[in-house]
């Protein structure tokens, strides 16, 4: 590093680029980070898709017809950390990286080299994840995981080679989170314009702050977890093992205190970016500004304190289950304020409805349904009918299908203009929109019968009555998985030309992003604007 | 690029969604109020 | 926050670093030290030198990375605006590791508090139990642990708490020196904090040995045995990291770097020392005395 290139970095940085391959591999600019996120992301999502559709496959009829119970288990938990850790995750930090600078008027992230290494994290940590798979081809151990995401001892510590495996890769994911969030916390209360206060701060801003703390406060709990279990595992102690005085329950409850709070990490960023699209397409102001911030805080330390509605069946104390039942049910009312601002947005607005717009609003009804069955879900006395049914799975996949990874696709469509400087096939955005929200209706809401009629999760073969929601539910599942190609279409040439846009895109888009060129200049603000 | 609306288009724009939030409100209220006629 | 952002607008340019190729490289030792691991822990022989390979990506990176940063901060590219930045990482970096601990203390608590009471109960409560001789009192390695001696609070561990809690003072005494640029306070100040952590170190070491070798005190030995290691255990990883940051800033010290405006490095691990020094704290309380 010579002198020259630290009294004037900005301009001097662009020439010391490399070309090629080198450039993305050492990479410390803030757009090239989250192009390399948004892909990655991209690429796990039809990882992780292709692994659900074996299961949908088996499952389409009743009896064992494609695989072996413990492949089928292998897939179901293998799905499920790549959607969340490999897909949702680095789709949001990518947005982040992308859009927290161009937003806030700042010139990069705020730790840059820190950001890179973030990003090189997931490669090596999604290979340990799959890597069991092709090591059992060549018969070394039993194959990834096959415990479900969720890693619940004493299974967990009495499996596989795999469980090992993914223990690392959450380890490595976590530490990637967990430099993200510091760089985003730092970023954002550090490299704001002057003018920008906290409360002018944009809602997308605001939505990953309260994620980033919220990753700072769980993820090292779940490292701390999966190393009892590492610990439990090989070096012989007894934290979740009766015979030694521990309690299998601890595990549950130490993987809950992160995994509810994972939850809101995953959708906030996306209740972030959701009024924005709605502001932009209804030609108004964002109603609400300030409420869906106190709501985001409220959100998010309400969604700390109320884990244990995942294992109200595992037998805890009488007032520990009216408690979480309460306090859980209590998250609905900073939720409904969001529901009402989003309405409220668009009420008398004039609306438009390009792709974004129609994935935002088919985020607010879906993303509703997810809301409304939780609140079932909550329910103790309920809840012992639902607990580990479809219902469940259900529930969770109208909040991370519809409200997680349309809200993701709501902001590619939204956003990919701006990075891409070229505009997307509307035609093919509303065609792969409506045959998105259609199959994903058709894949999942069989799926709250099967759990209403009874029918257990993580199951390869069920009883003949569950066989026609089930035929439904992979035909859905198998249309909502091709149409995606369409979606991967679209990104893909859209990247490589279409129509010129200019700095704004959206005539009624509003902030600081849209005053930039698109794509935005290498270095986003070389100098701060002034936000009055 | 997005097509430009005209006054005149955004304008019609502007009540549909008044009108739309009005029935959606009306609609809501008439659930809550069917809810409450419902023996359990 | 008012005022910082009005200062930004007058210090022009932020630091963005040129492409590094350290990032990529780290991860990649990270892969190797956890794929070696995970062979060695299921019987792979070959896992050992994996992870001595992986292990040695990780210190080449560490090296020369912060050789790195250490030269652009000798250079004067970090100014007040790229400081605030390492601030609030270093202190939102602390509070991840504030969480760490967290997860292990209230293993801790819910074994002493929940688990093993109702474990002892359960003929009280359910009428039947496997193990009828379990009372369920503290310290314990579980109905079917082996027996052990628990650690005594005042012996080594007082010890510790008074070696920790004097390196706080020292390192504090070091923090004045540099304020006030006499470098031969904050040098010294430096030497007594780095020896009174080795001899932390050395005395863990001792009582581990001990536990291990006479008083039937091993990780198998329950939920004790568990929560003792992986909290003591954890917390001693976490003493060595920060003796060596400490002789890290020790050297940089003896070579002239820091003065009373800029020395952001020594604060950081001074924060980080304290914050190893609270979690002892704690520790001492609820693992050993209580």
């Amino acid at each position: 590093m010579s002198t020259a290139t630290t009294t004037h970095p900005a301009e001097h940085a662009v020439a010391d680029y490399h070309g090629g391959w080198l450039r993305w591999i050492t990479t410390t600019n803030h757009k090239d980070i989250g192009t390399m996120y948004m892909t990655f992301a991209l690429v796990m999502f039809f990882v992780g898709g292709l692994m659900i559709l074996g299961v949908r496959a088996e499952l389409f009829q009743p009896g064992l017809q494609l695989m072996k119970p413990e492949f089928f288990n292998q897939l179901i938990g293998v799905h499920a950390l790549i959607m969340i850790f490999g897909a949702l995750m680095p789709a949001a930090t990518g947005f982040a990286n992308w859009m927290i600078p161009l937003m806030i008027g700042a010139p990069d992230m705020a730790l840059p080299r820190l950001n890179n290494w973030g990003f090189w994290l997931l490669p090596p940590a999604a290979f340990l994840l799959t890597l069991p798979f092709t090591l059992a081809l060549f018969g070394i151990g039993d194959g990834a995981l096959a415990t479900g995401w969720t890693f619940y001892a004493p299974l967990s510590v009495q499996g596989g080679m795999g469980v090992d495996f993914a223990i690392l890769a959450v380890h490595i994911l976590g530490i990637s989170s967990i430099m993200g969030s510091i760089n985003i916390i730092v970023t954002i209360f550090n490299m704001r314009a002057p003018g920008m206060t906290m409360m002018k701060l944009p809602l997308f801003a605001w939505g990953w702050l309260i994620t980033a703390f919220l990753l700072i406060a769980t993820l090292p709990v779940l490292a701390g977890a999966v190393t009892m279990l590492l610990t439990d595992r090989h070096f012989g102690t007894h934290f979740f093992d009766a015979a030694g005085g521990g309690d299998p329950i601890l595990f549950q409850h130490l993987f809950w205190f992160f995994g509810h709070p994972e939850v809101y990490i995953l959708l906030l960023p996306v209740w972030g970016l959701i009024p924005h699209v709605l502001s932009t397409f209804s030609r108004k102001p964002i109603y609400g500004h300030t409420a869906q911030i106190y709501s985001f805080i409220a959100i998010g330390l309400l969604s700390v304190v109320v884990w244990a509605h995942h294992i109200l069946t595992s037998g805890l104390p009488l007032p520990a289950l009216i408690y979480f039942m309460f306090s859980t049910m209590a998250i609905s009312l900073p939720l409904a304020v969001l529901f009402f601002c989003w309405i409220a947005t668009m009420w008398k607005g004039a609306m438009s409805f390009e792709t974004p717009m129609l994935f935002a609003i088919g985020f607010i009804v879906l993303f509703g349904i997810a809301g409304l069955t939780g609140l079932v879900l909550a329910d103790v006395a309920a809840d012992a009918q639902y607990h580990h049914s479809y219902f469940v799975v259900a529930h969770f996949h109208y909040a991370l299908f519809a409200g997680g990874i349309m809200g993701v696709m709501t902001g590619v469509y939204f956003w990919l203009p701006k990075w891409t400087g070229h505009m997307y096939s509307e035609k093919l955005g509303k065609l792969h929109f409506w045959l998105t929200v259609l199959s994903f209706n058709l894949t999942f809401m069989p799926q709250f019968f099967l759990g209403l009629a009874g029918m257990p999760r993580r199951i390869p073969d069920y009883a003949l009555q569950f066989a026609e929601f089930n035929a439904i539910s992979s035909i859905g599942a198998f249309i909502l998985g091709f149409s995606q190609l369409i979606f991967a279409w679209n990104i893909w040439s859209c990247v490589r030309g279409g129509p010129k846009v200019d700095g704004r895109v959206w005539e009624g888009a509003e902030g600081l992003e849209w005053e930039l060129s698109s794509p935005p200049p290498h270095h986003s603000w070389e100098t701060q604007p002034v936000v009055k | 690029m997005k097509p430009a609306f005209s006054d005149a288009d955004l304008e019609r724009r502007r009540a549909a969604s008044r009108r739309l939030g009005w029935l959606l409100a009306a609609v809501v209220l008439a659930i809550y109020i069917a809810g409450l006629f419902v023996k359990r | 926050m008012k005022t910082s952002t009005s200062q930004l607008a007058h210090e022009g340019h932020y630091f963005v670093p040129s492409p590094s190729a350290y990032p990529v490289i780290l991860s990649f030792g990270m892969f190797l030290l956890a794929l070696g691991f995970i062979e060695l822990i299921n019987g792979f022989p070959l896992g050992k030198w994996v992870m001595l390979g992986g292990t040695g990506v990780i210190f080449y990176v560490l090296f020369n990375w912060f050789g790195q940063v250490i030269g652009e901060s000798q250079s004067g590219a970090y100014r007040d605006w790229e400081d605030r930045s390492f601030r609030y990482g270093m202190i939102w970096f602390i509070a991840t590791e504030v969480m760490f601990f967290a997860a292990f203390f209230g293993a801790l608590f819910y074994v002493r508090v929940i688990a093993v009471p109702e474990l002892g109960g359960m003929l009280q409560a359910n009428g039947t139990t496997l193990w009828p001789d379990f009372s369920g009192a503290w310290p314990t390695s579980g109905p079917k642990g082996a027996p052990f001696t628990p650690m005594k609070a005042w012996g080594i561990p007082a010890l510790n708490t008074a070696l920790l809690l004097s390196s706080g003072a020292t390192v504090t005494w070091a923090h004045w020196g540099v304020l006030k640029n006499n470098r031969r306070q904050l040098c010294l100040g430096l030497a007594a904090t780095v020896l009174l952590g080795c001899l932390f170190l050395g005395f863990q070491a001792y009582e581990y040995h001990h536990a291990y070798t006479e008083m039937g005190l091993t990780m198998g030995a329950g939920a004790y045995g568990a929560t003792f290691f992986m909290l003591t255990g954890f917390h001693g990883f976490h003493v060595t990291l920060g003796t060596i940051m400490l002789g890290v800033i020790l050297l940089r010290s003896l070579s002239g770097h820091f003065s009373s405006e800029r020395h952001f490095a020594f604060e950081g691990v001074a924060w980080y020392w304290h914050f190893v020094d609270v979690v002892w704290l704690i520790l001492f309380v609820f693992v050993y005395w209580v």
